[in-house]
C-alpha cells in the first residue's frame, strides 16, 4: 500500500510504475501489521475473547464459572419415545408447531443383536464455547453471566439466521409470533425465573431419562452422574469445539 | 457537505436529467424494464418479509437458513470488492495501464455494493432493527458485524473517492479516500468468507480457505464485470473504444488468466483436501461432484466459470474485446452459481449426519421460490439500472 | 359375567392356535398389538413369543393376560414397577428367562409411526382371525365331548370363552354334570336364545343315550349322578330320548 505523502501530485511525473511498484512493496510490509486486525475483524476478536475458554473437557469440568451452572444429563438409554418430553416443552414454552426445542432421534443399527435401534434426545446444548454466541452481530444471543443459559434478547434480534447456520446442533429456529430467533432456554422465562426448580422436559420424562441440575454443586445429582470414570459420558460433537452442557451417558 | 456550494458543483443535474431523457428509444426501454424488474423484485420481497412471512414464501427452512438470497448477497459485494480492487491497481498502486478504467469501476463497484445491501435487506427478518442494533448493540466478535460495517464504510469511502474522481483535480485525495475503500473493501471481504470459515459446525465451509478464495475470486469478479460492463457502455455511449481504455481492458483480460489459473488450483486442492477430510465434509462434496448438484458444480461452475472463460480469454489473446466479452458474459452469468452452490452445499449435509439417525440421514434439498428469485432478479434489475442511468449521468465517465 | 356379543370393534386381535393340542403352533397375529398407555409406545407381536420362542398359550394366557387384547393397559398397575416385580411381562422378562425388563428399554419401546402395527385400540382388527382345525376333547371316555374351535370362531372370539370361562391349559376344565349351568363353561352362549340349549345334549354329547344309559341313570349315588337333580325316575327316562327341546327350558 502505498504511503498517502507519496502521491503528492509534483511527485507524479517522476513516478515511473517501478519506482511505485517498489515502495509499495516495502510500505505495504509495514502497514501490514497495523490492518490486520481490520481484515481479519471478527475472526481475531473472536479468537481474543475465547482464549479463556480454550481448555480441555477435563479442565473445564474442574471449574464451573456459573453458579449455578445447569446443565442436562441425558440418560440415553432409558429413553423409550413416549415422547412427553417434546409436548410438555411445547406446552410450557408455547413452540408453534413448525419449530421445536427439543426432539427424540432414533438411530437404527439393524445388525445389532440385542435392542436394535437407540432413541437420542437433543436440545440446546447450552455450549460454554457458543458458536452462535460469537456470531450474533447485535449480540442478541449472549451466555447469561450468572447461570450459563444461552438466552435470547428478542427486541436485538435481526433475523438474519447467522446463529442458525453456526450452531453446531441444530438447535434454533425462527418463531413468527415472537419475530425472534427461538431455542431452549432451559424454561428460564416459564419456569426457572418463576421459582420452578426444574425444567417442563425433566419433569414430563417418565423414564428418568432427563436429568437436570447444578454442576457447581457437588451435591446434586448430575455432578454425581459425570464425574465417575465408571460409565463413559459423552457429548455430541465434541470435534466442532463448542464445549457442549449436556453430557449424554448409559446407565 | 458545507464546502460544496463554494465548491464547483461534479454534477450539473440538469445537464445530466437531459442526457437521460434525450437518449433513443432502446436505452429508454431498458432503462424501463429494468427499473420494472427492480420494483417488481421489492415488492415481492416486502410481501414475502412482511406480508406473507417468509416460512412461508422463502424456501429457505430450519436446516437450511440462508440460500439463494445470501448467495446474492455475496455474488454482489464480492463483485464490488474487486471492482474496488482491479480499479486500484491503476489509480492507487500506480500501475498506468489500469487508471483509464477507475472511474467507471468505482462507480460499479458502489451500485453493486447498494444493489447487495437491496437484496440482503429483503432476506432478514427485520432490515431496520439491524440499522438501530448493529449501532448500538455490536458484536465484536461477530463476523457479520464486521462486514456488514466494513461495507458501509467502504460505501462511504468509495462514494467519496468517485466524488474526488469526478472533480478531476482531486487526485490525492480521491487516492486517499480510495485506498481506505480498498482497505475496508478487501477487510469486508475476507470476513464475509471468514462469516462462513469460522463456522467449525459446518465442515464443508470450516477452515482457512473461504476467506483466501473470496479475495481470489473477488478479483476475478471484477475482471469480468469491467469487461463486461465497459464493452456495454461503449455500446450505450455510442463509441469506439479508445486505445488507453482498450490497453486497459487488455490487462484486466490478462489478468484475469491469471487469476483463472490461480482459482482452477485451488478449487482442486479444496477436493482434495476434502476427499480425505471428515464424512459430512465428504458428503457434502460428493453432492457436488455426483449428486444433485453435479451440473451446477461441472457445468456452469467449473465449465462456464472457469475453463470456458480460460479458453475464450487464451483465444482472444486479450486483444479481441468481444471474444473477451462473451467471455466475461458467461463468467457473470457462472459465478452467481458459484456463490449459491457454495452457500447451499455447506448445509445440505445434515447437521447429525455422523450420528446416522433416521431423520439425518439425507441431504437436505432446497429449491428457490418464486419470492427469493423475484427478489434476486430485483437485484439485478436495480444493478443494471443504476448502471444505465449512470453512463448518462456522468456522462460516460470522460477520462481527462 | 354374561357376555353379550361384542362389536366388531372389539374383535380379538389375539387368537389363539392349536396350541392346546400342541407344543408346535404358529402364530401370525399380522402387525401386532399397539400399546399406548401409559406411555406410548409399545408393540407386542406374538410372532417373537409363539413361533420363535415356541410358548404356549397358558403361559401368559393364564392369569398374565387376558386374551382381550390391549385389557392390560386399561389398568391402573400396568405399569414399569409392575414388571419389575413380576406381574405381566416382568413373569418372565426378569433377567433369567429372558431379559430383564429394566434393560435395553427400546427393544420393545418403539416409534410405532411407519411401522405394521395390527391392532390399534379403537379400531377393527384388519387382520382374518386364524381358524382353528383341532379339535378338543373335554372330558374321557364316553363322556367325553368333542369341541371344534373352527365353528366356535368367527361367531365369537377368543376372549369371549378365555380365560374367564374355559382356562387355556389342558386338561384345566373339568366340566361335571353340576356344573351345566349358566354362569359356567359353554352354557351361557348356549342356552337356547343365543344358540341350541344344552339341554340338547345330544348335540355335544353324541350317543347320550348309551352314555346315559350306561352311566350317571344307573348310578343312583355317585358322584355326577343326575338323581341328584332329577329324584324322579320316570321323568329322567323321558328325559333321555328327549325330541329338541325348543325355547325355554326348565331349571
Amino acid at each position: 500500500m502505498m504511503d498517502s505523502s507519496k502521491l503528492k501530485p509534483e511527485k507524479h511525473a517522476k513516478e515511473s510504475p517501478a519506482y511505485l511498484l517498489e515502495m509499495e512493496r516495502r510500505e505495504f510490509l509495514k502497514i501490514g501489521l497495523k490492518i490486520t486486525g481490520v481484515l481479519a475483524g471478527g475472526s481475531v476478536l473472536s479468537l481474543i475473547s475465547n482464549v479463556n475458554k480454550a481448555y480441555s473437557l477435563d479442565a473445564y469440568r474442574n471449574k464451573y464459572p456459573y453458579k449455578p451452572h445447569y446443565t442436562m444429563v441425558l440418560r440415553q438409554d432409558r429413553c423409550i419415545d413416549c415422547k412427553l418430553c417434546m409436548q410438555a416443552c411445547v406446552t410450557t414454552n408455547h413452540v408453534p408447531d413448525y419449530g421445536w426445542r427439543t426432539m427424540i432421534l432414533k438411530r437404527e443399527v439393524p445388525t445389532s443383536i440385542d435392542q436394535k435401534w437407540d432413541f437420542i434426545p437433543i436440545l440446546c446444548n447450552q455450549c460454554n464455547n457458543p458458536p452462535c454466541v460469537r456470531t450474533c452481530p447485535t449480540r442478541a444471543t449472549y451466555k447469561d453471566k450468572t447461570n450459563g443459559i444461552v438466552m435470547m434478547d428478542n427486541k436485538k434480534c435481526i433475523g438474519c439466521k447467522s446463529c442458525m447456520m453456526a450452531c453446531p446442533y441444530d438447535a434454533r429456529y425462527y418463531n413468527e409470533a415472537k419475530k425472534a430467533i427461538d431455542k431452549c432456554d432451559f424454561c428460564f422465562e416459564a419456569r426457572l425465573s418463576k421459582g420452578v426448580k426444574n425444567v417442563a422436559c425433566s419433569e414430563a420424562c417418565p423414564a428418568d431419562v432427563r436429568v437436570f441440575g447444578d454442576l457447581s454443586d457437588p451435591e446434586s445429582r448430575v455432578y454425581k452422574l459425570i464425574h465417575q470414570l465408571q460409565k463413559p459420558v459423552w457429548v455430541l460433537r465434541e470435534e466442532v469445539g463448542a464445549k457442549p452442557n449436556i453430557f449424554y451417558m448409559k446407565v | 457537505m458545507a464546502g460544496f456550494s463554494k465548491a464547483r458543483m461534479f454534477l450539473n443535474i440538469k445537464s445530466a436529467y437531459e442526457r437521460v431523457t434525450s437518449s433513443g428509444m432502446v436505452y429508454l426501454i431498458f432503462v424501463g424494464l429494468f427499473g420494472l424488474l427492480m420494483l417488481i423484485g421489492i415488492g415481492a420481497g416486502i410481501y414475502a418479509l412482511f406480508i406473507a412471512g417468509s416460512r412461508h414464501a422463502y424456501g429457505t427452512y430450519r436446516e437450511v437458513p440462508v440460500a439463494i438470497l445470501i448467495s446474492t448477497y455475496v455474488y454482489f459485494v464480492v463483485a464490488s470488492t474487486g471492482l474496488c480492487l482491479v480499479s486500484s491497481i491503476g489509480y492507487i498502486f500506480g500501475v498506468r495501464d489500469f487508471m483509464p478504467i477507475a472511474k467507471r469501476s468505482v462507480y460499479l463497484s458502489i451500485i453493486t455494493i447498494l444493489a447487495g445491501f437491496l437484496v440482503i435487506g429483503l432476506e432478514i427478518e427485520h432490515p431496520f432493527r439491524m440499522a438501530l442494533y448493529n449501532i448500538l448493540s455490536p458484536n465484536l466478535s461477530s463476523n457479520i458485524w464486521w462486514m456488514g460495517t466494513l461495507y458501509s464504510f467502504a460505501l462511504v469511502f468509495l462514494t467519496i473517492e468517485f466524488i474526488f474522481l469526478l472533480k478531476e483535480e482531486k487526485h490525492k485525495k480521491a487516492a486517499i479516500a480510495g485506498l481506505l475503500g480498498v482497505i475496508t473493501e478487501v477487510a469486508a471481504n475476507t470476513n464475509l468468507g471468514g462469516v462462513f470459515a469460522m463456522m467449525h459446525g459446518r465442515p464443508y465451509w470450516y477452515g482457512p480457505y473461504l476467506p483466501v478464495y473470496f479475495l481470489l475470486s473477488a478479483m476475478i469478479t471484477g475482471c469480468a464485470f469491467i469487461i463486461f460492463f465497459f464493452v456495454l457502455s461503449h455500446w450505450i455511449n455510442r463509441k469506439t473504444i479508445d486505445q488507453p481504455t482498450k490497453k486497459a481492458l487488455e490487462s484486466v483480460g490478462k489478468l484475469a488468466i491469471l487469476l483463472l489459473v490461480i482459482i482452477m488450483i485451488f478449487t482442486v486442492w479444496k477436493m482434495l483436501t476434502t476427499s480425505i477430510g471428515r464424512a459430512s465434509a465428504i458428503e457434502a462434496m460428493n453432492a457436488l461432484i455426483a449428486g444433485p448438484y453435479a451440473f451446477s458444480f461441472w457445468g456452469i461452475e467449473v465449465l462456464g466459470g472457469m475453463i470456458i472463460p480460460f479458453v475464450l480469454l487464451l483465444i482472444s489473446r486479450t486483444k479481441n474485446i468481444m471474444i473477451m466479452f462473451v467471455a466475461s458474459a458467461i463468467m457473470i452469468f457462472s459465478i452467481f452459481f458459484m456463490r449459491l452452490n457454495m452457500v447451499v452445499v455447506g448445509q445440505i449435509v445434515p447437521l447429525y449426519f455422523e450420528l446416522s439417525v433416521n431423520e439425518y440421514s439425507k441431504l437436505h434439498t432446497y429449491s428457490p421460490s418464486v419470492s427469493e428469485i423475484l427478489v434476486v432478479l430485483g437485484g439485478v434489475g436495480f444493478c443494471v439500472l443504476a448502471f444505465l442511468l449512470g453512463e448518462k449521468i456522468f456522462d460516460g465517465f470522460k477520462q481527462t | 359375567m354374561k357376555k353379550s356379543r361384542i362389536f366388531l370393534i372389539l374383535l380379538a386381535s389375539v387368537c389363539m392356535a392349536q396350541i392346546c393340542m400342541a407344543a408346535e403352533a404358529t402364530f401370525s397375529d399380522e402387525g401386532g398389538i399397539l400399546y399406548t398407555q401409559p406411555v406410548p409406545s409399545v408393540i407386542f407381536r406374538h410372532k417373537y413369543h409363539v413361533d420363535d420362542k415356541k410358548l404356549s398359550c397358558e403361559k401368559c394366557h393364564s392369569g398374565l393376560f387376558e386374551m382381550e387384547a390391549l385389557s392390560a393397559q386399561e389398568k391402573d398397575d400396568f405399569v414399569m414397577e409392575s414388571l419389575y416385580r413380576g406381574k405381566y411381562c416382568g413373569a418372565c422378562h426378569n433377567g433369567k428367562d429372558a431379559f430383564a425388563s429394566d434393560t435395553q428399554c427400546a427393544r420393545c419401546h418403539v416409534r410405532a409411526e411407519g411401522l405394521e402395527v395390527g391392532y390399534v385400540k379403537g379400531k377393527p382388527a384388519p387382520y382374518k382371525i386364524p381358524v382353528y382345525n383341532t379339535s378338543i376333547f373335554l372330558g374321557k371316555g364316553e363322556m367325553q365331548v368333542r369341541f371344534n374351535h373352527e365353528k366356535h370362531t368367527p361367531p365369537a372370539n377368543c376372549q369371549d370363552c378365555h380365560t374367564k370361562l374355559f382356562s387355556i391349559k389342558k386338561g384345566s376344565n373339568n366340566i361335571t354334570v353340576v356344573d351345566h349351568n349358566p354362569q359356567k363353561y359353554c352354557f351361557g352362549c348356549h342356552d337356547g336364545k343365543k344358540t341350541f340349549s344344552w339341554y340338547d345334549c345330544n348335540s355335544c354329547h353324541k350317543n347320550w343315550t348309551e352314555i346315559a344309559q350306561a352311566g350317571p341313570i344307573t348310578s343312583k349315588a355317585g358322584k355326577g349322578s343326575c338323581y341328584k337333580c332329577h329324584t324322579n325316575d320316570s321323568e329322567l327316562k323321558a328325559l333321555v330320548k328327549p325330541p329338541l327341546i325348543q325355547g325355554e327350558g326348565e331349571g
